[in-house]
């Protein structure tokens, strides 16, 4: 059986993989943006002593292969506040979670390290702090981390095929269910491979033309 | 008249100021002189209001700011605008944006013909569609400089605007800086370079060690009263 018989005759599920797949990634990318993002302004604004609390949060979070989190709110985690969830939610939650102190741990440096030199000159050519917020800091604060949040990202993405051993029905799980099926391990996952390269090579190829470019553009001495 | 009085600075336990008192009149130009690490450039950030000082009162034209009482929505421009000494040009926009920008963004009005001017001495018109990163070291300083200039005020700061200017461009610089004291502003310009100081400034202040130590009017370089400016000025 070659790769275009196992496409034709396995599409419905190989579908719902892709689809289960892009859904937990999506929702893992867009939590992990959105309150990381936010996590990362907070640690950089706030008081030290909050900062210090998620960032210890993040370091055991950080120390913890992703795997072994996402087995622990799996199983020990339901048994001992006695709830069942389904390994979706599962997934999303902890993925999401590492992400979320990934991202704060991209946005935090950067902000802390951003030139006051920058926003100094802003202040005596007369900008207001809007104006120094949307034209000077943030404009340069999103070219400084776009090519990390995106590496992130496939990360990420490629994290999401964890999820398969707490049952979920994802990509690599359906792959592995036709695989037993077909006994056709080089094309299976052959298709599989081609999957995330398709997905992930662009991701990477414009993290890198972007870290490029800001860092020719943006660099001064 | 832009006054600093009793103003200190400290940073990490060391005094970086200790009571400095100094005045900015319209229409004159004040050198500041002083070795690496004398305080030069934190006072002109402490006058420029964006670093405050522990202690001391900044008088702008009889707006008192006391200190160490925060004054964080304090917007030094329209009346004091500065140069810093890392120049600071926004890496993201082109030079004229750079220079520009602030005017346009908030509207308002500037002498069209002085900025024309200057630009064509300061040959600037060539890399006005350039990112400062494809300029080089002294083109990114007179954009810097520019900008200060052009940026109407009542009082200009400048951190060493000749650090990387050649003869020809701080002698055109120093035209600049006497054309615009002619017209009222107050001009403080931080400088290592003696000739350059006793060619545009109207009066000479010497510090060492956080504190002026010496000021007067040009022929203080000539007979200064302290041992170490007159051991800078043997070097000279």
């Amino acid at each position: 059986m070659g790769v275009v018989q196992i496409l034709e005759q396995y599409a419905a599920g190989l579908l719902h993989g892709v689809a289960v797949t892009l859904e937990l990634a999506i929702l893992v990318w867009i939590v992990g943006i959105v309150i990381g993002s936010a996590l990362g302004v907070a640690q950089a604004r706030l008081p030290v002593g909050i900062g210090w609390i998620t960032r210890a949060v993040a370091f055991v979070l950080t120390s913890v292969p992703t795997i072994v989190l996402l087995f622990w709110f799996h199983y020990p985690a339901q048994t001992l506040i006695g709830v069942q969830l389904n390994p979706f939610i599962t997934s999303a939650f902890t993925l999401g979670l590492v992400n979320i102190f990934a991202v704060a741990e991209i946005i935090r440096p950067a902000l802390v390290s951003f030139p006051s030199g920058l926003i100094a000159t802003g202040k005596v050519a007369g900008l207001s702090r809007r104006q120094i917020l949307w034209k000077i800091e943030f404009p340069l604060i999103v070219r400084n981390v776009i090519p990390a949040l995106l590496t992130l990202q496939v990360v990420m993405l490629q994290a999401t095929i964890f999820a398969s051993l707490i049952s979920l029905d994802e990509i690599f799980r359906i792959a592995q269910r036709i695989n037993a099926q077909v006994y056709r391990p080089v094309q299976v996952y052959s298709v599989l491979a081609i999957f995330f390269l398709a997905l992930c090579l662009p991701l990477n190829a414009v993290a890198a033309i972007l870290q490029r470019r800001f860092r020719q553009k943006l660099a001064i001495d | 008249m832009l006054r600093a009085i009793h103003i200190r600075k400290s940073i990490s336990d060391r005094k970086i100021l200790g009571s400095v008192d100094l005045d900015i009149s319209n229409g004159k130009v004040t050198a500041l002189l002083g070795r690496n690490g004398a305080g030069k450039s934190t006072l002109l950030r402490c006058l420029s209001l964006v670093e405050f000082p522990d202690a001391g009162h900044i008088d702008i034209d009889g707006d008192t700011y006391v200190f160490p009482t925060p004054h964080a929505t304090v917007s030094p421009w329209p009346r004091v605008t500065a140069l810093f000494q890392g120049l600071h040009l926004w890496p993201h926009m082109r030079i004229r944006e750079n220079i520009f920008g602030p005017l346009q963004w908030q509207a308002r009005e500037y002498d069209r013909a002085f900025a024309k001017r200057l630009l064509d001495d300061f040959e600037l018109n060539n890399v006005m569609d350039r990112y400062p990163a494809e300029c080089s070291g002294g083109q990114r300083q007179r954009a810097a400089v520019a900008r200060a200039l052009i940026l109407p005020c009542q009082y200009l700061l400048l951190d060493e605007p000749t650090a990387s200017a050649d003869v020809e461009h701080a002698h055109i610089l120093g035209t600049y800086i006497r054309e615009l004291a002619t017209r009222g502003v107050g001009i403080l310009v931080v400088t290592h370079m003696f000739g350059f100081a006793r060619s545009i400034a109207d009066r000479i202040v010497f510090m060492e060690g956080g504190a002026i130590v010496e000021e007067g009017d040009a022929t203080l370089l000539t007979a200064p009263r302290s041992e170490s400016l007159r051991r800078l000025v043997s070097l000279h």
